[in-house]
């Protein structure tokens, strides 16, 4: 009760605690009062924004005298930049001005900026206008009016043949092929006596057959449309070999599109024209033979007239 | 003169109560020891002095609203309460018992008596 010591610890005074709850609450403020201590409210002001600092001195003007430092910290904190553009090392008179100054440029240049941003925008927009689906009744312009197009789409077989005859110009050159064996000679036997097998399958444009080999040396007698350079060639090509007859249902433009199916040259079979380890693959596609070497009857005076070597 | 004022009362002069009046009509009793946390009153209130208020033990605070001199009085107490406590212990804050309608007002007065 008495002891009166010295005391312990150390209480903020009622001044520090008043302090706080006032800045605490520093924009619900509308006046300072007819008289107060510029020190005492010096901490609260300081955080007060610029709006209540306004209220403020309109409402107690005396402490105006005392405010211009506030001025010049809220134009530094809030406009750093724009005070180093506009305003040089002298001090202006009134740090309230410039405050109000900086804070109409600022918003003009933000008016701007952001008009720029929405034409932008805009011409963005038009632009993503422009190139969107649009509902019309007229036909676009014909792309490519000088080809033909095939009357009628490519069947899928057609697109087989097609590609096999792309793949096997491609993969059987030339070089791949081995070299017929010169001394073995054909000829070309009749179509109508060669028996004909049965067939798998009977495409208008390729069919399989078999061509009987000559047996005896009466036969030897050399065409010479089969020059040994050529059967080279068409050795590996496709041991499959063709129905001398041409198609009876001929399609509308095979002719004129794709190679016709033509006949192989006098080697006739897989076994025979080849080394026997060679894969015969041209026998699983039907491959359209070369058009130069068809025999078909048609051509073959045609084909005959190829240059022989 | 020192000694020759006696007081009326038999307790102790530290024992005693002090009545602080209100601008409003207010009164509010308080222990001396309590009062003398503030360095004006204690000023006021010294015995030692002629004051009007030490030899009445009276002060009247004419410029302060009630609302204001029982906040006044509330942290006289609660810092002479408080101030013998070992800093270990907590002690409740005295922020959360000041309202921010009266703190302006509380501050002047704070400043005025020292407290």
């Amino acid at each position: 009760m008495s002891c009166d010591g010295e005391p312990t610890r150390k209480i903020p005074s009622l001044v520090q605690y008043c302090q706080r709850v006032a800045t605490a609450h520093a924009d619900a403020l509308s006046s300072v009062g007819d008289e107060i201590r510029y020190e005492l409210i010096k901490p609260v002001l300081t955080f007060c924004s610029p709006e209540t600092l306004l209220r403020l001195e309109t409402a107690s003007p005396y402490i105006e005298p005392d405010t211009p430092e506030l001025w010049k910290c809220h134009c530094e904190r809030v406009y750093p930049m724009a005070l180093g553009l506009h305003y040089t090392d002298k001090e202006p008179e009134s740090w309230r001005e410039v405050f109000f100054e900086l804070r109409e440029l600022e918003a003009k240049r933000l008016e701007e900026v952001g008009s720029r941003i929405r034409n932008q925008r805009l011409q963005a927009e038009e632009r993503k206008r422009e190139r969107e689906i649009k509902i019309t009744d007229k036909l676009p312009p014909a792309k490519r009016g000088r080809w033909s197009m095939p009357s009628q789409p490519k069947t899928l077989f057609q697109k087989t043949r097609s590609d096999a005859a792309r793949m096997q110009k491609s993969v059987y050159g030339p070089r791949m092929i081995p070299a017929m064996p010169p001394y073995k000679s054909y000829a070309v036997i009749s179509t109508s006596l060669a028996p004909k097998p049965p067939l798998p399958s009977s495409n208008p444009r390729v069919t399989v057959t078999a061509v009987r080999r000559p047996a005896t040396a009466s036969l030897s007698p050399l065409k010479p449309t089969s020059p040994p350079k050529k059967s080279s060639k068409d050795a590996d090509q496709g041991c499959s070999t063709y129905l001398p007859t041409p198609s009876p249902t001929p399609k509308p433009s095979s002719d004129s599109d794709l190679p016709a199916p033509s006949q192989m040259s006098p080697p006739p079979d897989s076994d025979f024209g080849r080394s026997p380890g060679k894969k015969d693959l041209m026998s699983t596609l039907f491959m359209p033979k070369h058009r130069a070497h068809s025999q078909r009857p048609m051509q073959s005076v045609s084909t005959r007239k190829v240059p022989a070597r | 003169m020192t000694g020759d004022v006696e007081m009326t009362d038999d307790s102790t002069p530290k024992d005693d109560w002090v009545l602080i009046t209100s601008a409003d009509g207010f009164s509010f009793m308080v222990k001396r020891k309590v009062a003398m946390t503030s360095g004006t009153l204690k000023n006021m209130l010294n015995t030692e002095s002629n004051f009007k208020e030490a030899v009445s033990n009276t002060c009247e605070m004419s410029e302060t609203r009630g609302a204001v001199v029982e906040k006044l009085c509330e942290y006289m107490a609660y810092k002479a309460q408080y101030e013998q406590v070992p800093p270990k212990e907590d002690i409740p804050d005295f922020t959360e018992r000041i309202p921010p309608e009266v703190a302006l007002e509380l501050l002047v007065a704070a400043d005025y008596y020292e407290v």
